[in-house]
């Protein structure tokens, strides 16, 4: 990465936690006339991040963090996320949610699409949804695959069919949608307000569920670049084990990282291409700067057009026949 | 099949299945993927009607940008896939790329 573009990314550090920490006291305290703040922690940088700036904004006291699995999350998102809970001094709460999934038929559901397309997939078997092609070098299309690895056996990938696609994604998408349900519940109990820890790759490029993780009252770092999103967690004191993690769904029971189910290039590297091109940077300017051949980075600014368009409905509010201006008057932000 | 018929009933099919292809009055050159008609889940669904309304299997390594980024483009590519399966297997060759 040349100087220039890490000086663009660089961040004031004080600056930028004050900016937001009282942006948040301002919103939850003025704006939604909450008392305090619910944070879902998975263990990974950005919740870790949001968690620390809840409590500097809001006090330690006034914070909630929540720690949601299931029975196929990783348990050392549990354990980091408890650890930095109580460095912070936050109440910490864990609930299982896997018995509400099993009642939703999340996993039936899935395993139901899974075992179309591979009849033996049954039990002890774990899966993850894997995006391949749509690499830099690579003609090929996105496409996406499940991955299914029998009790002791070898992984296998498998392409999905359309329907077969959304029936494991919808079906997937209860375990988002459940724990919001449940943060909105200790929300609604303490009078507090929810909040969503998207990072700005993860809100400009659509990745979220809507009405699952998209869905909170603030979003303090969705103005953040990842990169950007790194120094703050260092400048806030959160472990070395949660930035060093590799950003990952959680969701399937295979590891599965956000690059290998969405976006399809290394974060790091699609992040800072992400900020030349909201800077208005051609693809050749970026190429330079970034150490990138042309055709690479016209590429990658097409996929991330490519992604705005495809996923632009998940950020609309719900859409009215006509206008109620004095609903909208008091409305500002889009949905998730 | 000739080729016009190839082509209406690709076309067809996106107008029928795809929002957007609707609105957009859809010539046989234009960009399918760039102009956001196809997205990696309309790949997809494409690829699901191609195999059954024509009868043709499509590998993985078939599923490249030049083979879908046009309407005209998807039809060669349909065209060679029917004219490979009627040839005798020893006769077939690699169509695996849109070769124009």
């Amino acid at each position: 990465m040349s100087e220039a573009i890490a000086e663009r990314l660089r961040l004031d550090l004080d600056q930028v936690t004050g900016q937001i920490t009282s942006a948040l006291r301002h919103q939850v305290g003025e704006v939604l006339r909450r008392s305090g703040i619910v944070v879902a922690m998975s263990g990974g940088v950005d919740s870790s991040v949001c968690a620390a700036l809840a409590a500097a904004a809001v006090g330690a006291q006034r914070v909630l963090g929540l720690s949601l699995p299931e029975r196929e999350s990783d348990a050392e998102s549990l354990a980091l996320a408890r650890e930095w809970a109580t460095q912070l001094g936050i109440e910490f709460l864990v609930e299982d949610i896997s018995g509400t999934l099993d009642a939703c038929g999340c996993y039936a559901r899935r395993d139901a699409a899974i075992r179309r397309l591979v009849p033996a997939y049954g039990e002890g078997w774990r899966c993850k949804l894997v995006l391949e092609g749509g690499g830099l070098d690579s003609g090929r299309l996105s496409i996406c695959y499940v991955a299914v690895q029998p009790p002791g056996g070898d992984v296998r990938k498998v392409r999905l069919p359309a329907r077969e696609f959304r029936e494991i994604v919808a079906a997937t998408n209860f375990k988002q949608r459940v724990r919001k349900m449940l943060e909105y519940y200790h929300a609604d109990r303490l009078h507090f307000a929810v909040l969503g820890t998207p990072n700005r790759l993860e809100y400009d490029q659509g990745f979220f569920v809507k009405g699952g993780d998209g869905l909170a009252d603030v979003k303090p770092i969705a103005h953040l670049y990842k990169s950007q999103v790194y120094q703050l967690a260092e400048h806030l004191g959160v472990p070395p084990a949660v930035r060093s993690r590799p950003p990952t769904t959680d969701t399937y029971s295979l590891p599965q990282t956000q690059e290998e189910f969405f976006f399809s290039l290394p974060l790091t590297q699609l992040d800072l291409v992400l900020q030349a091109h909201n800077d208005g940077r051609s693809a050749a300017e970026a190429a330079i700067d970034l150490g990138m051949q042309r055709e690479h980075v016209e590429r990658v600014y097409r996929d991330i057009e490519r992604k705005r368009n495809a996923t632009r409905a998940l950020h609309l509010p719900p859409l009215l026949v006509d206008r109620v201006p004095e609903v909208e008057d008091h409305q500002s932000g889009g949905a998730g | 099949m000739p080729s016009n018929a190839v082509r209406e009933k690709i076309r067809a099919f996106l107008v029928r299945q795809f929002p957007r292809a609707r609105v957009r009055g859809l010539t046989d050159t234009d960009a399918l993927l760039e102009s956001g008609v196809l997205d990696s889940l309309g790949v997809l669904e494409l690829v699901a009607y191609l195999e059954k309304g024509f009868e043709i299997s499509i590998a993985d390594e078939q599923l490249v940008l030049e083979n879908f980024q046009t309407i005209e483009r998807i039809a060669a590519f349909v065209e060679g896939q029917l004219q490979d399966r009627s040839r005798p297997t020893s006769d077939r060759h690699d169509r695996t790329r849109f070769q124009p």
